[in-house]
This record gives C-alpha cells, structure tokens and sequence, in this order.
C-alpha cells in the first residue's frame, strides 16, 4: 500500500519519530525517512571516511537497510537523527576496517570547510590569523587522529550538540566535550607549526 | 537524490529484509537487566565472605609472625574472592555499558557506582551472615576452595613455626596444660614464667607463642586468648555438624570464662 497523494504531505510533516512507529504497518513510508536523510548521510560518509560518491552510497544504502532491520529497537525519547547517523557511522567504521585502511586525506572541499569552520572558532582563531593557501590545507587534517577528526567533522560540519554526538559516538557528554577540547588543541598545533 | 531512495527500497525488497520483532529487543533489554543484577548480587556476595574472613582474624599479637602485621595481613588477604569481586564488577561494567543509556555515564562513575553498591549489599548479607553461609558451604562440598583460601586460624596453627592455636583439655598444673590444635592433636603445653589476667580453664581457647620441644611438648613463652567469632571444623574431620551453627556457639561460649582479650594468662583450675 502506497501512501496516497492527499496523505503524502501529511507524512512529510510527521516527526521522524512518528514515522518510525507508522513504518511497522507501511514499509513504504521508510522512504519518507531515507529521502530526509540521504543527503546528509551521504554528505557525513564522505566527510568522515573520504571515499568516493559510490563508495559512499554503497555505505548509506547498508545503513539504510540495518536502519530497516533493527527499526523495532529503536527508543522514541531519543532523537532519530542521533540514531540513525549512529548507524551510518558504524558501517562507515566497519567499511574501512573491511579494506583494512581508512582515508587519511579528506575530500580537498571537506578538508578546506572543516578546516575554515573550525579556524574561525573563537578558540582557535588568533592562532588562525594568517590565511591559508589551499595547499597548506590539504593533508592538514590527515596529521589528526580519527577520534579528533570525527568530533571535529560533527561539531564544526554537522553542527551537532554535545548530546548528539554523546548520541552519535555513544561516549558520555563530558567526554564529548573534553575530546573535542582536546580535537581543537591538537588542530591549533598544526596549524602553528 | 530521489534515485538513492528508490534504489535502498529496491534492496530492501529485492533481499527480503525484515524487521527484527519488538519483542527480541525488549528481551535482549531483559537479558542484559539480568546479568546484571546477576553480577552484582554474586559480587556482593564474594564481597560479604571477604569480609566474613576479614572479620574473622584475630588481629592481635601479628608481632609473633614472621613479617610482622605486614607479613599477616600479606597472608590472610582474600585473593580468591577479590579476584572473583573484580572479575565479577567488570562483568556488571560491560554489561551496564550494552545497556541502552550506558555509555552515557563516565567509566568512574560506573565503576565507582558498581562498587559502592555491591560494598553496601556485601556488608548487608555479610551482616545477615550470608557470607559465612557461603564460606561454610563452599569449604564444605570444595576441598579445593579450603585449600585456596587462607584463614588467620590457619596461620596461627603453626606449631613448628611457634605459635600453637587450640583449646584446653585440662590445666595440669599452675604452669602445665593439655591442649588440642586446630587439627585435633594432643600437646602437653608448659607455661614459662609468663602471668596475667587471661583465665585458664578447660574448654577455653588459647594461642601460645613458643617452640616445639618435644614430640607432643610445646614450651610457651606467652598464653593469648583466642575468641573466634566463628570456628571452623578441624582440618581432618569432615563436614558434619556446623561449628557455626548458634547452637554450637552458644555450647561453647557457656563453656568460656568472659575475660578482657588482653595479654598473658591467670590461670583459674578450682581443683588446683
């Protein structure tokens, strides 16, 4: 059964939330679900991992379908965006242990707005002053660990809350905050050297 | 973007992907709730009967081992059940972790909180005599765990060592005693110059501080109360009657003079 058309705007205004208990009964309104998402997931793959486009679908199309699988265990008091970049974020670890290496280099764009968002933190920007040339840029960011340049990419690019990405990386919320302190500490060093 | 969509749906159906059912996950909850308090109810249990052993030491005169209080407290300490209380709070720190809000709490928290509470029920049960029921029981049906586990008792029944932990069979004399150790020996005990409040008298338990002269003989240089908060069967008899049982206890506490555990001895014979 196919959501009608009269229905279809009625569900693009339900909360995920509510999709997600509505998707028991009607498979095909997961769509609504992915069609929200997919871009921002496949954007979040790329930043994260630094494979190419296909590469990335084939990640997102995975996260989609454990997403799927798993929709019962789902918590409804917890925000859905969290959950299902939790997922993504896992195939996106598990996809790069499966080829044995993960990206060190970034997309150049991704590196060079990771790179600008976090330069203009008030943390980090009197260490920032100098502008930098796009070839200085890149590789910058592959001199950070992965645990640092994950809670840079959700902090800066995905501009998730602490508790998000407490959400995200199943880490305490203080931890999120001390390792993204700790992210940007290591960031300024780079960029001062 | 619409194409990804199709193309995750498409999957889906083309694998026939289904959803897990609600109620494996609540299970799997349930499960993971019951480790748990599986873990944390056995770690408070292995933490009662450290205690139980703990309190079970007669904590003076360690000067006469050797090492001193050191070298007693060294020997003594439960190693079994802290190692079974670590292994079992770490169980209950996984656990808690798989749990669905687990990785929000810090690991010290975690850690302190498991530990703070199986201390708590530890000190519960080993109050409501739980833990020595365990020790009891264990030592009862796992002649391996009586050997595992050292006991002040133990320690103190080390004859060739000097010290001679046992009850008095009769006083003899002013300076001379009957005594069976802790495995059930006789040792005619003779008291060198030593005076003091304690009350020699038959039924009582005593530790001497001396040396082996003989076989049988022991010569004292020093007579100490022992008051066991609770006995254990000798060694080579087997498991029949509970010396812990309060019926046993109260037997034997009708039969021991109340006097302050201080040094030395007085020795207390009517027929003498």
């Amino acid at each position: 059964m196919s959501p009608k058309q009269g229905e279809q705007t009625d569900f693009e205004q339900r909360s995920d939330e509510d999709l997600v208990g509505l998707v028991s009964e009607d498979k095909e309104l997961y769509s609504y679900l992915v069609r929200r998402y997919e871009s921002r997931l496949l954007r979040y793959i790329v930043r994260i991992s630094g494979v190419d486009r296909d590469d990335a679908e084939d990640i997102l199309q995975e996260s989609f379908i454990n997403a799927y699988r798993n929709l019962c265990g789902f918590d409804r008091e917890r925000k859905f965006s969290s959950w299902i970049y939790r997922i993504t974020h896992n195939s996106t670890i598990s996809d790069a242990r499966r080829r044995k290496v993960r990206q060190r280099h970034l997309i150049p764009d991704v590196e060079a707005e990771l790179v600008e968002r976090i330069a203009s933190d008030e943390d980090v920007a009197r260490d920032a002053e100098r502008k930098m040339e796009a070839e200085e840029v890149r590789g910058m960011l592959a001199e950070l660990n992965e645990r640092h340049r994950d809670i840079l990419v959700l902090y800066y690019l995905e501009q998730m809350s602490y508790t998000e990405i407490s959400d995200v990386l199943h880490v305490p919320v203080g931890t999120v905050g001390t390792r993204l302190m700790r992210a940007k500490k290591a960031f300024r060093k780079i960029i001062v050297k | 973007m619409g194409k990804i969509s199709d193309k995750i749906l498409n999957e889906i159906d083309k694998r026939g992907v289904q959803q897990t059912p609600a109620w494996r996950f609540t299970l799997s909850s349930v499960l993971m709730w019951f480790g748990l308090a599986f873990f944390l109810v056995f770690g408070s249990l292995s933490v009662s009967v450290m205690l139980t052993l703990l309190a079970d030491n007669d904590w003076t005169g360690l000067e006469h081992f050797r090492g001193g209080p050191p070298g007693f407290i060294f020997s003594v300490v439960p190693y079994v059940w802290i190692v079974l209380a670590t292994l079992l709070l770490a169980a209950a720190y996984f656990d808690f972790r798989k749990t669905k809000h687990g990785y929000r709490y810090r690991t010290p928290i975690i850690v302190g909180g498991a530990v703070l509470m199986s201390v708590m029920l530890g000190s519960a049960l080993h109050a409501a005599g739980i833990g020595n029921r365990a020790d009891m029981m264990l030592a009862d049906r796992m002649p391996h765990y009586r050997q595992a586990v050292v006991r002040g008792s133990q320690l103190w029944n080390e004859p060739e060592d000097g010290r001679l932990m046992g009850r008095v069979e009769s006083v003899v004399s002013e300076s001379e005693l009957e005594v069976n150790d802790m495995d059930g020996e006789r040792w005619n005990v003779r008291v060198r110059g030593v005076r003091s409040r304690i009350q020699i008298e038959e039924g009582v338990r005593i530790r001497a501080i001396g040396e082996v002269t003989g076989e049988g003989e022991f010569s004292a240089d020093r007579i100490l109360p022992w008051q066991p908060k609770r006995l254990m069967q000798p060694r080579h008899m087997p498991y029949g009657i509970n010396p812990a049982s309060a019926a046993y206890n109260k037997q034997e506490r009708s039969k021991r003079p109340m006097v302050h555990p201080a040094a030395g001895i007085r020795i207390n014979n009517p027929e003498l």
